[in-house]
């Protein structure tokens, strides 16, 4: 770095010259330089300031000072600290705004400390962090999360549905009280039967929906009536073809005869229940737990049906039949619906 | 509503779902229709008796035309048998599709698509060979293109109006 004073003297812009100063600073000067500086910044010149001395040729002028002599205004490497009073002045000047930022730091770094050393502040400081956290590793790592929670939650969730089942069963029990002679004569003939009639009126007690019923030409495919309690389904005559078409592909994949069909569905919570007339099949789609003898009212409509249209459910071909007569006969399934309290 | 069950069958990528696919929306996943193989589309058209829905069981295509499921052929009144005009084997392929749905149903309609009409010159040599073998198998042969929807309503309507003059 060249120190020559002329060329620092002549520039005119006050931000560039702080720069220049504080390079010239950072680094190894001598009192002869600091002096020169001061008056740069119009500050008075101490006592025992001494001529500035300048090499012209590129090299430091610290090189030249000779240490025997004025050890005390040399100012050779970093290990020295022992500064003149200008040089000290020349460094708090110079050197304001590091230590403006050194008292910020330390302030942050004493609040710091202090919310590492208070429970609650480093509560609320952690908090989102380990949410977030929780978030992502139960994402990824589904299944590692369930085995690890089931303890805890497991022994809960067994609790809940014990609680439940005992609702139930005082409901039940309420139900016996208020009916008691039907109730009685029920429970006599289940219990001759060899049936627990609690476990027999806890069945009937069950939630349970019907929501869409199909009629499908077996055959074909083809939708020969479709009701619903949901309203939602607008592709019936497509779930009609595909359900047949699943049907055929089940039981061509894994052979035996007529008789073995594919008259269940499940998924998620619902279920489609599928019976199986000589030209039609009746499709319905359920929630919840069927009462014992739904598939039977099934197989009665589907016979109904069947003596109904005869010849016009042999023979169909595609033409439509009476729409209101099926409605008639497929409402009464829709209405079967579990007794939900 | 008159319904009527037709099956679209025809070699691999012959171009049998773009037939329709361009009208309907299918909401069965791309995976169930692999395992399956046969995907549910329907086509309204209009008939001398009002409208009438074609339900159309796009079966998957075979290779070597082997392996159609032939329970996915029980009771259908109709039939669209596809090739790809641009190749020669699919076009050959149709006698064997033919005579597979006539052995399901002897009295099924059946109307011929030579598919992809709109990549092939009109004095294509395939083109005579598609009308000559359409001859032979004495069937109704249609013409189209599925990106450009030439032929294609034509072919359903005229398979509608068969299937429901048949009754």
């Amino acid at each position: 770095m060249v120190t020559e004073p002329d060329r620092v003297l002549s520039l005119t812009d006050e931000a560039l010259q702080q720069v220049v100063l504080r390079e010239l600073l950072l680094s190894d000067v001598d009192d002869a330089h600091s002096q020169l500086l001061l008056r740069l910044f119009g500050r008075p010149i101490g006592d025992g300031s001494a001529p500035a001395t300048h090499q012209h040729n590129g090299t430091h002028a610290l090189a030249v000072a000779d240490p025997e002599q004025n050890a005390a205004t040399t100012l050779p490497q970093a290990s020295v600290r022992a500064f003149s009073p200008e040089m000290t002045e020349l460094r708090r000047i110079l050197l304001a705004p590091e230590h403006a930022r050194i008292a910020q730091l330390e302030a942050e770094i004493a609040q710091l400390q202090q919310q590492l050393m208070s429970q609650d502040a480093l509560i609320e400081m952690l908090s989102p962090v380990i949410a977030d956290s929780i978030a992502a590793r139960v994402r990824d790592s589904r299944d590692e999360m369930v085995e690890a929670f089931y303890p805890i939650i497991g022994s809960s969730i067994t609790r809940a549905v014990n609680e439940a089942i005992r609702n139930l069963a005082e409901r039940i029990d309420a139900t016996v009280r208020q009916n008691l002679r039907p109730q009685t004569l029920k429970r006599l003939w289940l219990r001759l039967q060899g049936v627990n009639p609690q476990e027999a009126m806890l069945r009937e007690v069950l939630p349970f929906t019907v929501q869409e019923i199909f009629l499908i030409h077996r055959r074909s495919g083809l939708l020969l009536h479709h009701t619903s309690a949901t309203g939602t389904i607008t592709d019936a005559d497509l779930i009609s073809g595909m359900l047949t078409a699943i049907r055929s592909y089940v039981h061509d994949s894994l052979g035996g005869d007529e008789e073995q069909t594919l008259d269940e569905i499940n998924y998620g919570e619902r279920q489609i229940v599928i019976q199986e007339g000589s030209a039609a099949l009746l499709a319905v789609v359920l929630e919840g737990i069927e009462p014992a003898d739904f598939r039977q009212h099934m197989r009665e409509q589907l016979s109904l049906i069947h003596a109904t249209f005869g010849s016009q459910l042999r023979d169909y071909q595609g033409d439509p039949l009476d729409p209101e007569t099926l409605h008639e006969l497929l409402a009464p399934l829709l209405a079967i619906q579990g007794t939900v309290s | 509503m008159i319904q009527r069950k037709v099956c679209l069958v025809g070699d691999f990528a012959v171009g049998k779902t773009s037939l329709f696919s361009r009208f309907i929306y299918n909401k069965f996943s791309e995976e169930y229709l692999t395992t399956v193989g046969v995907r549910m589309q329907r086509k309204v058209v209009p008939t001398q008796r009002g409208v009438a829905t074609l339900i159309l069981w796009d079966i998957e295509g075979g290779k070597d035309g082997a392996t159609v499921r032939e329970s996915y052929l029980d009771a259908a009144a109709g039939a669209v048998v596809v090739c790809d005009l641009t190749r020669l084997t699919t076009i050959m392929n149709m006698k064997h599709y033919v005579e597979l749905l006539l052995r399901v149903n002897p009295a099924m309609q059946i109307v011929l698509a030579g598919n992809k009409l709109d990549l092939l010159s009109p004095e294509h040599a395939h083109l005579i060979l598609v009308r000559r073998v359409a001859a032979q198998l004495d069937q109704l042969l249609t013409l189209t293109s599925a990106s450009t929807g030439v032929g294609v309503e034509d072919m359903f309507t005229t398979l509608g109006e068969r299937l429901i003059q048949q009754t």
